[in-house]
């Protein structure tokens, strides 16, 4: 079986992971619904950005610390709440920060589906679209669009499939192309239409 | 290969590799303390120093308070002010902030995805 392959029917079973190391544990990170990405995210506020300095992040990291220990435990425990509270208390004693965020680094790559799409060669359609595209500034907006363009319910998109899946389905749904396909014409086919 | 900094005490040798996030917590608010305005008053500040270096030395477990006690008493009778300044310069270079700033980064990536 190819990569692709087993990458796509591990996706349809939700059984795709990818492994963290937290203290001294091995959790597993694996690819969320909306509902559970929201819950992941909710209520951190962290205001950070390229004006922020050294002195800035060290002195608001007591009351941070806690909140990107929990958003990190509720990825890695997706479903069980008691689950999530043990792995709470385990990475706040016993991870280092360099390790939280090598987590959120693999988090935010399953989120994407980056290997996903790697592996799988995506159709690019040749056509130059000049009509702009509004919307999709928020999660409510996404939803709409998945729902819309994949004729699924709410409940379906928001709790059922996970959001690489979903990127993925609309990514590679059968439409029509109007413009001309891009064909790579190698010097060897060059060469053999002059013959003939 | 994990960096660290050794700091001996006495017989014990202690490792500093990366602070886990309760001890940076606990760091941080006992570092909160220092007050540039009241530098002469050595005393005070070397008390709040010594603190911070204990509860980076004493780790996260069980017996952290009674361990803290210790290495306090340790510090104040086998430490020099200088030396002591020096240490707490080394713990201070410790606090993984970079790190912490590259996860702020990633999280409000995933705040823009939910809302811009």
């Amino acid at each position: 079986m190819n990569t692709a392959a087993l990458l796509i029917s591990k996706t349809f079973l939700r059984e795709y992971h990818e492994d963290v190391i937290l203290g001294l544990k091995s959790f597993k990170i694996y690819q969320p619904t909306i509902k559970e990405m929201i819950s992941m995210f909710n209520g951190l506020d962290l205001s950070v950005n390229e004006k922020t300095n050294n002195f800035d992040i060290i002195f608001s990291m007591p009351e941070h610390v806690d909140d990107a220990c929990r958003s990190i435990s509720r990825a890695v425990t997706l479903k069980s709440s008691f689950m999530t509270y043990l792995a709470f208390n385990y990475i706040r004693r016993f991870a280092s920060v360099e390790q939280i965020h090598k987590a959120a680094e693999t988090l935010s790559s399953v989120i994407s589906g980056d290997k996903l799409f790697k592996a799988c060669h995506l159709e690019k359609s040749s056509e130059t679209i000049k009509t702009e595209f509004l919307g999709n500034t928020n999660m409510m907006g996404q939803v709409a669009s998945f729902m819309e363009n994949l004729h699924l319910s709410y409940k379906e998109v928001f709790e059922d499939i996970s959001y690489p899946q979903l990127l993925m389905m609309s990514a590679d749904k059968l439409r029509i192309s109007t413009g001309e396909k891009e064909r790579v014409v190698s010097g060897r086919d060059l060469l053999k239409k002059k013959k003939k | 290969m994990k960096r660290y900094k050794v700091l001996q005490l006495g017989k014990k040798t202690y490792a500093i590799t990366s602070l886990s996030p309760k001890i940076c917590k606990r760091l941080i608010i006992s570092l909160r303390g220092y007050k540039v305005e009241e530098l002469k008053d050595i005393p005070e500040l070397m008390n709040i120093s010594i603190n911070s270096i204990a509860i980076v030395l004493a780790g996260n477990g069980l017996f952290r308070l009674l361990k803290r006690f210790f290495i306090k008493r340790q510090l104040i009778a086998q430490l020099s002010e200088d030396e002591i300044i020096e240490w707490l310069n080394v713990i201070l270079e410790s606090i993984p902030s970079k790190e912490f700033y590259k996860f702020n980064i990633i999280i409000n990536q995933f705040n823009n995805l939910t809302a811009k």
